[in-house]
């Protein structure tokens, strides 16, 4: 498990997703509802990035197909994505936020 | 000479390469940086294989038979940098690959192979060991040319200590008339290593090609192997096996061109993955206009170990002749569950089965290779690798 820095909790808009690259892996990342959420940053249907996709509540929709994922749970919320999508957990140290990613 | 890479293509260094490798320069200009909109990489991300101010590195090779007797007479076994001009051309391969076009560029080490009229290695195969102690970038380029009517094997086998390397080799395989050559191409860098190898081939008439690719190392692999089949009458095997592990990403293209009629392309590659490992395989069969005749045929099976694995198979064919044969399968599973509980019930704990199991998916392939010095050497590194991934058996 890598624990790495996304950003102080100034960088955070509501509801507003960031890409980074952490480890090797992109990822995005949004503050809901005072929470900070992290995902994989790859529809699971088709490997399209889904950052660029609309974040309607906690709903983020992939730009190619379609595909709705809870960002909370990673749960499938539309086809054509069948596989839930992986989900980071986050954590707030003083200022900073993290994400964790497992080996 | 010291080299160092940056992208955007940005070679500091390059007037003190000579005009052949500027010359692969110009074409690399041609090529822009891949991006995940381009359909090639669209499952890996090319922004991960991007060099960053590394400079290009060596390494230790060592040259000789596998069993460590002396290499037969009418073999040239060598260091690249004794190579003729051919090495320094980039062959306009049908993805426009352009870390192979880096490669004609930067590259150092390398092997140079070439085997004259009617030699055979027999039972025995050639070792090349290319093995990278230092940090940076690694870009072999190897020239690899069979004559007319030899029989012979080559395992190329690629080591690394440094866990940011960033590697892309590149092959160039040329097999002459009537030739068989089989060529092992083992993949075990560093762990946490990314590589973006190329093997493109030209096989003639009446020849015989068989790669082996085996991915048993890296953190992110994206592989290109393309042949040319030239030669009425010639035929080229691709045979994989990748087994990844952790977050391990492995993306192998296969690409089978078959340019003349009467000739035959067999693509097979297995894939096994356990942990959040995922793998990709795009493979494609291509006939040229008026190139009858032709039997063509890709395979790719997966066996998915964890819930978290994920494999892609995305087999295709673009077929511009009327009267050939061209098919492709893919399938996906994972333990079957009578097999283990069978193995079990004879007194076998349940990692051995697994083991076992998975290494019978492997040799399914292997044993196509038909080279038993070959297959015992492979099965070594295999079991290894198996122990880290799927846990040692005691």
């Amino acid at each position: 498990m890598g624990r790495y820095p996304i950003g102080t909790t100034q960088d955070f808009e509501p509801q507003k997703v960031r890409i980074l690259r952490v480890g090797g892996e992109r990822i995005g990342a949004a503050l809901h509802e005072g929470k900070y959420y992290a995902w994989e940053d790859r529809c699971t249907h088709d490997d399209n990035a889904l950052g660029t996709g609309p974040l309607e509540g906690c709903q983020i929709e992939c730009p190619r197909h379609g595909a709705r994922f809870d960002i909370r749970t990673g749960r499938v919320l539309a086809p054509p994505a069948i596989t839930p999508l992986e989900i980071y957990t986050t954590e707030v140290d003083q200022d900073q936020v993290y994400v964790n990613i497992p080996d | 000479m010291s080299v160092t890479l940056s992208l955007p293509v940005q070679v500091q260094g390059l007037e003190t390469l000579g005009s052949k490798r500027q010359a692969a320069f110009k074409r690399l200009n041609e090529l822009s940086f891949p991006t995940q909109k381009d359909e090639v990489w669209r499952r890996t991300d090319p922004e991960n294989l991007k060099p960053e101010n590394q400079a290009v590195v060596a390494p230790i090779s060592r040259f000789g038979m596998l069993d460590g007797s002396a290499v037969p007479a009418n073999i040239t076994l060598g260091p690249i940098e004794g190579a003729p001009d051919k090495v320094f051309s980039v062959q306009p391969v049908e993805k426009a690959n352009l870390f192979n076009a880096l490669n004609g560029v930067v590259y150092q080490g390398g092997t140079h192979f070439k085997v004259g009229k009617d030699v055979s290695t027999g039972e025995q195969a050639i070792l090349v060991h290319h093995h990278y102690d230092k940090k940076g970038l690694a870009a072999t380029r190897s020239y690899l040319e069979v004559g007319k009517h030899s029989s012979v094997t080559l395992v190329e086998y690629y080591t690394s200590d440094d866990p940011d390397m960033l590697a892309f080799p590149s092959v160039e395989v040329d097999v002459h008339e009537g030739a068989k050559f089989r060529y092992i191409f083992v993949n075990q860098w560093n762990d946490s290593a990314r590589v973006v190898p190329t093997v493109h081939a030209r096989v003639g008439k009446d020849a015989n090609f068989q790669l082996l690719f085996a991915g048993l190392g890296t953190k992110i692999t994206k592989a290109f192997f393309e042949s040319d089949l030239v030669g009425e009458g010639c035929k080229s095997e691709v045979l994989g096996i990748v087994l990844g592990q952790g977050r391990q990403h492995y993306d192998v293209d296969a690409q089978q061109n078959h340019r003349v009629g009467n000739t035959v392309s067999d693509v097979l590659c297995h894939v096994a993955l356990t942990d959040r490992a995922r793998s990709v395989f795009a493979g494609n069969i291509m006939c040229e206009p008026g190139a009858q005749k032709i039997d063509g045929y890709q395979q790719n099976r997966n066996l998915l170990l964890s819930d978290k694995a994920r494999a892609d198979s995305m087999p295709r064919l673009e077929i511009e002749a009327n009267d050939v044969r061209c098919t492709h399968g893919a399938s996906f599973s994972t333990y079957d569950a009578g097999q283990r509980f069978y193995l079990q019930s004879r007194g076998l704990t349940a990692r051995e089965a697994e083991h076992i199991l998975v290494s019978g998916f492997f040799a399914a392939v292997v044993e196509r290779m038909d080279h038993e010095a070959v297959g015992l050497w492979l099965s070594e590194k295999l079991d290894a690798k198996m122990a880290a991934a799927l846990g040692p058996v005691k």
